[in-house]
């Protein structure tokens, strides 16, 4: 078909082509090396910036908080507007300048009554009424919304809004309930602003006016989001007129752009990447207890995992203490049972807690002492199993091939299942097909020293739909969850948490080797000037940060 | 093959076989086109029957980590019609997008045609300009091996070509960003940039390294084509008769190896396309490769049959394309046989 | 989508295309060092690998290079120059199936389109220039990233994109063959069609063969590493060098040699066995000895 005799439309205009392909090539690098030099002179910052530039991990899907369920995105929604209350250092309400009720009062243990403040404006100068406040929290009710807090409120049996005051009925007592007005799922909202945008509500086009300092001013998916003063704040004033969350995915990218000071800060440093920003120079290293967990569950109803000796044989040969070290440069803490004592410390008296601790029974590390606890079980010899791995999870990838390695000691050889986080998830959701051993890490949703039980170990919760895992069921320890969530006084629900703990810990259906560490980077000289706690996202975090 | 002769200039005569050749070409490009509609049906079928068939599903993508409840659950199937029967879903999800509606991300609840629309720009980029430095880099030093043929020099490029074609962009791009990003400090370290400076200033370098494949390739193939002209009887003739080397050169041997370069196009298109997915992840771009990767990895399906429908649709017209500027480079034969 | 020009001709200058001649002999000489290497090191690896390349060390994860750990350790505390080693294994043999796969479908297909010809020929090219014109890799992304499959999945989704190049080259080469003398002279003496395709015509054209089947080893590792880079295919702790390269991206700026060994060693593989490769098709096929 291709002939060579020459084509007949051959121009004399194509007379200097390879000339011109040349120049043209030379005049594309020049522009590409001039450019690129151009640039570089350019991308210093001046020394007064009143721009925060604060660089994130994660693509923001919305900025309507109903789609985004993340602690990235509480830290910004945190910025923009209230939450019912103010939450604490330790996720605890309080009635603090930045909640939008000056008070609250549980009339009955299934009715809260709240009464909002008066005189808070929302960034188009409306002012914020105790419908708008009841709206926030029955748009996550509302099923067509497809809220993904909806869970938060399967207790609520009704949310009115009367006059000043917002009454939230539950249908049973629930002593958790008193921390979700200070979490995420209570960030407020304008119902008529709502109403207007509708379906474009928190997309780029139609971005949600808050009641905080500051306000969204533009939201560019997959690149960045810009806040700027909210003229109608009224309280305390930040130094910076302008806050730019730009998007960084690559971690290593994140530690540059920190080092280089292009950014002047970020939370968003990965557990297992925190032996790296250890040890970097030029900026400053922060970590703090984010209260939440990494290990693993065994479902105590598969093969031979429905042997108990197997479980504790697994959990003897886990070296925690180098686990803990190796992956979190010692910044976790070593775990020795669910639900974390930071949740419980602050509760009880120290020495109750420390006598308590003495009768849960832990399981140190021990090659021998797996290899006995094997011996007893129906398998001395061990046995194979499959481990599913979430993808782009680092920190479970890291966990799951020290478990491989540790019980290969004893005999059991672990196969690992990579496979889409949300599959994954979706695994532990049907309690199928295959649990049998799952690499966990959950952050707190509440500070209830039941947060994790209740999620974890209660029986009704080792059915489809659920995250008992484990599959795990004692109707001793359903009672004491109960009883801790039905009373008001979380002393009690705190003693319950340790026998909980003596229970499962003597059953092992889970494994938590250690603590998430929260951490932060910034500019050298910069800071918190008091220690972040596991629910700093939900908090004005910009009134602790210090800069130079 | 055809007795060679010398090429001639079109004469006024030609005027009513060019007509006709016009209306063929019309046709033609009209015919091609019309592949397009069975080719993206069956790229359709083959994305929904790929990601409704892995396992899982797409609840838990809508739930992503959030506590659950059996309400919720069922909350999201109705929101997302997920109780119809498959070929249903199929309908639904067709019918949408031949309105222009290809859904919504689950990941990230925007919708899929302003994820790729936002993103387009920086594969865009990438690929012309990578596409441009393989060619205006690559077609010249092809064309100046060929006429060092043997020599040093001639060496040299083959030898540079293989390593180029035989490289990983992955390896190649984590070299460049080492040495040129970090410890040369040239190019910035991650990003697209802001403004247009800037933003050439982030790309640079992801496309440097793209054209760089497509170079190797390129270059050897224009060696090759050249190479193929020099040995025809009828640049042996044009250069009896007295022309110079390099009249004959650029007129005649590589105006025709222009042919199997154009031919090859489409291989080089495809080839940058999957390249940029490697380039975007290395430098951590904003683009459509990045989107496919987090979409596949993150079981977010919709995405991933929005995604698959465009880049077949990319493919299928980049090769219409190629197939048309081949029949305007080498006008004769199609035109010939077509009539025929 | 499918490229007009897919005749004898063109495939014929097609197999001239991707030939190379005269690559330094030095560089062949180097090409034969680095693929002896690596077999040696895939063959008698474990015995020379100066740490255990899965024990994890997690009170010494992420350091630099050091005498005792020369290319330094992983974030789990393996010693990074013995994964190296102990990958050269899983950079033979995934490439190698596809190869040999592409070798025996695309002679099989190749001869049987070229010599056969007709409705066989026609449906066998129509296959081809349509997977031709797919892109493979985009492909076993997809596939591998949506069905979860591991390294083997990999291996099976490549080798079945990979066919379509040998068979068009192939078919090319097999086309030229039919019309040789020797040919026709086998065919007067009754010698049955199938020794014909595969005995006389495969003996033949089996440079080209070779040659391809080489190319088709190099693409297969590009391939598969890059499906690794992106944490596809290869199992998490497997000592493979894609996924060595993105497990250990992180500590590209404190141990950058560390980091790009395992993209020396992957590049290194890729361009010897390319070498080597042309190398055949220059110095064996018919084409090459008379060729330009």
């Amino acid at each position: 078909m291709i002939t060579n005799d020459g084509g007949s439309r051959m121009g004399p205009s194509r007379g200097s082509s390879v000339k011109a392909l040349l120049i043209a090539a030379v005049a594309i690098l020049t522009l590409l090396v001039g450019a690129s030099i151009s640039g570089a002179a350019t991308g210093k910052k001046s020394a007064v910036d009143p721009t925060l530039d604060w660089a994130i991990a994660t693509n923001p899907p919305s900025l309507f908080s109903a789609f985004y369920f993340g602690t990235e995105g509480s830290m910004m929604f945190s910025l923009t507007t209230h939450h019912i209350l103010q939450p604490g250092v330790f996720g605890q309400p309080t009635t603090g300048p930045e909640a939008a009720v000056s008070s609250w009062k549980a009339v009955t243990p299934t009715k809260y009554v709240y009464r909002v403040k008066p005189g808070i404006r929302f960034s188009d100068g409306t002012t914020l009424t105790a419908a708008d406040v009841a709206f926030s929290l029955n748009v996550h009710r509302n099923k067509k919304t497809g809220s993904k807090m909806f869970s938060f409120f399967s207790n609520v049996r009704s949310v009115g809004a009367k006059g000043n005051t917002v009454t939230v009925l539950l249908f049973k007592p629930d002593s958790k309930w008193q921390f979700t007005p200070a979490a995420s799922p209570a960030l407020v909202y304008s119902k008529a602003d709502y109403a207007k945008k509708g379906a474009a509500f928190g997309t780029p086009s139609g971005l949600p006016v808050g009641t905080g300092p500051y306000k969204w001013v533009e939201y560019a998916p997959n690149s960045r989001v810009v806040l700027e003063r909210n003229t109608f704040w009224k309280g305390v004033k930040y130094p910076w007129d302008r806050i730019v969350f730009s998007l960084i995915p690559d971690a290593n990218a994140r530690l540059l752009a920190v080092q280089s000071g292009q950014i002047d800060g970020t939370f968003a440093i990965p557990g297992n990447d925190i032996p790296l920003w250890v040890k970097a120079p030029n900026m400053k290293f922060g970590s703090f207890n984010s209260g939440g967990w990494r290990g693993f569950s065994i479902d105590v109803e598969d093969g031979p995992f429905k042997d108990v000796n197997v479980r504790r044989a697994i959990a003897y040969s886990l070296d925690k203490a180098s686990i803990t070290e190796g992956l979190t440069s010692s910044r976790g803490q070593v775990l020795e049972g669910l639900p974390p004592l930071l949740f419980i410390r602050g509760l009880l008296p120290k020495a109750e807690v420390d006598a308590a601790l003495k009768k849960v029974p832990t399981y140190p590390y021990s090659v021998d002492k797996a290899k006995a606890e094997l011996a007893k079980s129906a398998y001395p010899k061990g046995f194979s199993t499959t481990l599913n791995v979430p993808n782009g999870c680092v920190p479970c990838l890291l966990l799951a091939q020290v478990l491989q390695q540790g019980t290969s000691k004893i005999g059991i050889n672990v196969k690992l299942n990579m496979m889409p986080g949300p599959q994954r998830f979706q695994v532990i959701l049907d309690h199928k097909p295959n649990l049998g051993l799952q690499v966990l890490g959950q952050g707190p949703d509440s500070p209830h020293p039941m947060d994790k039980p209740d999620l974890l170990y209660r029986s009704e919760r080792a059915a489809p739909g659920f995250e008992n895992s484990a599959n795990y069921k004692n109707a001793q320890v359903d009672k004491w969850i109960d009883e801790s969530l039905a009373s008001s006084d979380l002393k009690v629900a705190a003693r319950n948490a340790l026998k909980i703990m003596t229970v499962v810990n003597r059953d092992v259906p889970y494994i938590p080797i250690f603590s998430i560490p929260g951490a932060f980077a910034v500019k050298p000289g910069w800071g918190f000037k008091s220690s972040l706690g596991p629910f700093y996202y939900n908090q004005m975090w910009l009134s602790h940060l210090v800069a130079k | 093959m055809l007795p060679e002769s010398p090429p001639q200039e079109a004469t006024p005569a030609e005027g009513a076989a060019e007509r006709k050749r016009r209306r063929w070409l019309a046709r033609y490009v009209a015919r091609r086109l019309l592949i397009l509609i069975p080719l993206v049906f069956l790229v359709s079928v083959a994305a929904f029957t790929l990601t409704h068939a892995a396992p899982g599903g797409p609840i838990a993508t809508l739930l992503e980590n959030a506590p659950t409840s059996p309400e919720q659950i069922e909350a999201i199937k109705e929101k997302y019609k997920l109780g119809d029967p498959l070929p249903v879903q199929y309908w639904d999800w067709i019918s949408g997008v031949a309105q222009g509606d290809f859904g919504r991300s689950i990941l990230t609840n925007e919708t899929v045609l302003n994820e790729i629309t936002s993103r387009l720009w920086v594969t865009l980029s990438l690929n012309i300009a990578g596409i441009a430095l393989a060619i205006l880099v690559g077609v010249p030093l092809g064309v100046l091996a060929a006429l060092r043929r043997g020599r040093f020099l001639d060496r040299a490029l083959v030898t540079i070509s293989v390593f180029f074609m035989s490289t990983p962009v992955f390896a190649l791009g984590l070299f460049a960003l080492y040495l040129f990003g970090f410890r040369a400090g040239l190019f910035p370290l991650f990003g697209p940039g802001e403004g247009l400076v800037d933003r050439i200033h982030h790309l640079a370098l992801p496309a440097i390294v793209l054209g760089l494949a497509g170079m190797g390739f390129t270059m050897r193939l224009t060696r090759a084509a050249m190479l193929e002209q020099f040995d025809m009887d009828y640049v042996a003739f044009a250069r009896a008769r007295g022309l110079g080397s390099f009249h004959v050169t650029s007129r005649y041997a590589f105006r025709n190896a222009l042919i199997p370069v154009t031919t090859a196009a489409g291989l080089l298109f495809t080839g940058l396309l999957t390249g940029s997915v490697l380039v975007e992840t290395v430098f951590g771009l904003p683009g459509l490769g990045t989107l496919l990767v987090s979409a596949v990895t993150g079981g977010d399906f919709t995405m991933v049959q929005g995604l698959l429908l465009f880049i077949a649709a990319w493919i299928i017209l980049v090769n219409i394309a190629v197939d048309v500027l081949y029949v305007f480079i080498d006008p004769r034969v199609e035109f010939d046989k077509a009539r025929g | 989508m499918v490229a007009p020009a897919s005749d004898a001709t063109t495939t014929k200058w097609f197999v001239r295309r991707i030939s190379l001649r005269r690559v330094p002999p030095i560089f062949m000489t180097m090409s034969v060092i680095v693929v002896g290497l690596i077999v040696f090191l895939a063959i008698f690896g474990s015995l020379i690998e100066p740490n255990d390349p899965f024990q994890q060390d997690l009170l010494d994860t992420s350091a630099p290079p050091s005498p005792e750990h020369w290319l330094g350790t992983d974030p789990l505390g393996r010693d990074i120059l013995s994964r190296i080693i102990a990958g050269a294994d899983s950079a033979i043999i995934g490439p190698f199936i596809v190869a040999f796969t592409g070798l025996l479908a695309g002679s099989g297909f190749g001869i049987l389109s070229g010599y056969m010809g007709g409705t066989a020929d026609m449906v066998i090219q129509r296959l081809v220039d349509f997977m031709f014109a797919l892109p493979g890799l985009l492909i076993a992304i997809v596939i591998v990233g949506v069905v979860g499959g591991g390294y083997w999945l990999a291996v099976l989704v490549l080798s079945i994109l990979n066919v379509a190049g040998g068979v068009r080259l192939i078919r090319g080469a097999a086309l030229e063959q039919r019309a040789l003398p020797y040919v026709e002279a086998a065919r007067t003496l009754g010698v049955p069609r199938w020794r014909i395709m595969y005995l006389h015509i495969w003996r033949n054209i089996s440079p080209i063969v070779f040659a391809n089947a080489a190319l088709d080893f190099a693409l297969a590792l590009v391939a598969l590493s890059s499906l690794s880079y992106l944490g596809l295919g290869s199992q998490p702790g497997e000592a493979e060098w894609g996924r060595m390269l993105s497990e250990n991206q992180s500590l590209l700026f404190s141990n950058p040699a560390g980091v790009l060994a395992p993209a020396l060693a992957i590049v290194f593989f890729a361009t010897s066995v390319t070498i080597i490769g042309d190398w055949i098709y220059d110095r064996f096929s018919y084409g090459g000895r008379t060729g330009r």
